[in-house]
């Protein structure tokens, strides 16, 4: 608890990466990170799909994501594990999911998907099956869970497609109160604001810093 | 266009493996929810490691005896590097359709989601990584596995040959040490894990090796009523479980999560014995004359002869595919249209081979007659 009411209620989000408090909150708890982040343990986390960082040299690497992390919550040591999936295909990344929390055993898992059932054109009942499936099981491991939907790009003609795997993200986040980090939301608004500086497909490399700050207000949120 | 001593059906499963991976590595496709996967534990991956056993012991098992081994080897190390190089070549290719297409588009989320962004992050580490075989893009993961179980190979073929039940109680050693143990080999520069572990897999090639040997030395084929009806119970029950989509997820802990889970990377138990029991119940048949006679197996007998090249192009079509229905919002009619154009290039290419082959045949045979 200490150490949690020592960090400031807000911590800054950069200029550049600065987005409405919606894009920013979580529909539920993550009860098994706070309380590790509260007893100043270190937190295990889980990140699945594409990578997050850009132009960091892979054998020097502290990632982003821990950066952000530990500059918002100092006395939590994070240890990332990041894992590729093959087809981004929600129901195929299940299979992985499964086999990299046997052997990882995170605390946390931030799950980036979409995309690839975006590309294939999955239908959404499939869609929402696979995800709401997936979902069970990380609770059923006591495993925090956060989604990150896909980012938005401007003039890409096939936009709906990733529109509509979306909707579906955010129609089951609201149903089965899922954790999600509304990136395509966030990077619609980065484009859009004029006093953004991270537009178009740059607006992805604010995930890290996004992604911190939502997980430290849920933290905040769980203890208040 | 056929060769009278050779077995013709491991060709025919081989050509059969080769379009399901096609139509697998177009995800969404219409034709994807009628490929095998749909219908049992294993997929297109087991069934083409197991022939490629077989096929191994065809070209390489009977000459490996003591004064030739090294001779063999090197054969076997030269194969490896023409899938090294078809590799490389794959990913080059893989790379401009799709970062092509990128370009086209505006749509970089597709590099993403396929692992190719990291070319244009970490051009050099990506490089270094494709040249070691560390750095594996989406459905360019096989032909590193197979390249790392042909460096096995020769070791596997040695002790299979000497003894088949030893060779098998070796390399079913390591598939349990690398169970139990965690043993992987990494990617970079992303992170993880290769996503077909060699150390797993190569029990499976293992197998075909196996039931190669016993094929090649007209070893009568494992049959028993007992086997034949626990291997039909386990196909019908994995039959129905897969149709039912896994309706629960088991979780038999603390038994090792290798005898009850369904991965894929470490090919688990349930996997394995799905593939081994699906050979088991196809040796049952008497395909091998019915394949030979019939017409309309040809073209995938051919393309099964020549699977490297019939792989590199259909996978080159699979990347290709999933542009286009992304740019065409694919209905069921144009998957088919891809599938049947995709289809035909690969047997067109197969085709050209072998007519290929033929041709430098034929020359041979008329020089020793005239000789």
């Amino acid at each position: 608890m200490a150490l949690l009411a020592a960090v400031p209620a807000e911590a800054a989000v950069s200029r550049a990466c600065r987005v409405p408090d919606v894009y920013l909150t979580f529909n539920s708890d993550l009860p098994r990170t706070t309380r590790l982040i509260d007893r100043a343990a270190s937190v295990r986390v889980l990140v699945i799909g594409p990578q997050m960082d850009r132009h960091v040299l892979p054998p020097k690497k502290l990632s982003k994501l821990t950066q952000e992390l530990e500059a918002r919550l100092p006395g939590t040591r994070f240890s990332i594990v990041e894992e590729n999936v093959v087809s981004g295909l929600a129901r195929e990344d299940f299979d992985r999911i499964r086999e990299a929390v046997n052997r990882v055993q995170p605390d946390l898992l931030i799950w980036q998907v979409g995309t690839g059932d975006a590309m294939a054109g999955t239908s959404d009942s499939s869609f929402a099956d696979a995800l709401d499936d997936a979902a069970d099981w990380v609770r059923e491991q006591d495993i925090d869970l956060i989604l990150v939907d896909p980012p938005f790009l401007p003039n890409v003609r096939h936009e709906s497609r990733y529109g509509r795997i979306v909707q579906q993200i955010d129609s089951l986040s609201d149903k089965e109160s899922l954790n999600v980090l509304r990136q395509y939301g966030a990077t619609t608004y980065l484009f859009a604001s004029p006093q953004s500086g991270a537009r178009g497909d740059e607006g992805r490399l604010c995930l890290p810093e996004l992604l911190a700050e939502a997980i430290l207000r849920a933290s905040l949120r769980d203890l208040k | 266009m056929q060769d009278g001593t050779r077995t013709v059906s491991v060709d025919f499963w081989r050509g059969f493996a080769l379009l399901t991976i096609f139509i697998n590595h177009v995800p969404g496709h219409a034709l994807g929810g009628w490929t095998f996967r749909n219908f049992g534990f294993s997929d297109a991956a087991e069934l083409f490691v197991l022939l490629a056993g077989v096929s191994a012991a065809f070209a390489y098992m009977r000459g490996f005896e003591p004064g030739a081994r090294l001779r063999v080897t090197a054969r076997i190390v030269l194969r490896a590097f023409q899938l090294y190089s078809g590799q490389l070549a794959l990913l080059m290719v893989a790379a401009a359709v799709v970062g092509g297409f990128a370009l086209w588009t505006g749509d970089e989320r597709i590099l993403q989601a396929l692992h190719l962004d990291l070319l244009m992050q970490w051009p050099m580490q990506a490089l270094v990584g494709a040249a070691m075989l560390t750095y594996q893009p989406a459905y360019l993961n096989i032909l590193p596995l197979y390249v790392a179980i042909l460096l096995m190979a020769p070791v596997l073929i040695a002790a299979i040959r000497a003894n088949i039940a030893f060779g098998l109680a070796l390399s079913g050693g390591l598939y349990l040490l690398t169970q139990l143990y965690a043993l992987a080999l990494p990617v970079w520069p992303s992170s993880g894990t290769w996503f077909f572990n060699p150390f797993a897999w190569q029990f499976l090639f293992a197998c075909g090796l196996a039931i190669g040997r016993m094929m090649d030395t007209a070893q009568p084929a494992p049959g028993h009523r007992i086997l034949d009806v626990v291997v039909g119970l386990y196909l019908t029950a994995s039959l129905i479980w897969a149709v039912l989509g896994f309706p629960v997820h088991l979780d038999l802990s603390p038994l090792p999560a290798f005898l009850w889970e369904f991965d894929k990377t470490n090919l688990s138990l349930p996997r394995l014995a799905h593939v081994l029991a699906l050979a088991y119940a196809v040796s049952r048949l008497p395909l091998e004359n019915i394949l030979r006679a019939s017409r309309s197996a040809q073209p995938l007998i051919v393309m099964g002869r020549h699977a490297l090249p019939v792989f590199c192009v259909g996978t080159i079509l699979s990347f290709a595919a999933q542009m286009a229905r992304l740019t065409y919002d694919g209905s069921v009619a144009f998957d088919l249209f891809i599938a049947g154009v995709g289809i035909t290039v690969q047997w067109l290419l197969a085709w050209a081979l072998e007519w290929h082959r033929s041709g430098l045949k034929a020359v041979a045979r008329q020089r020793a007659q005239t000789a």
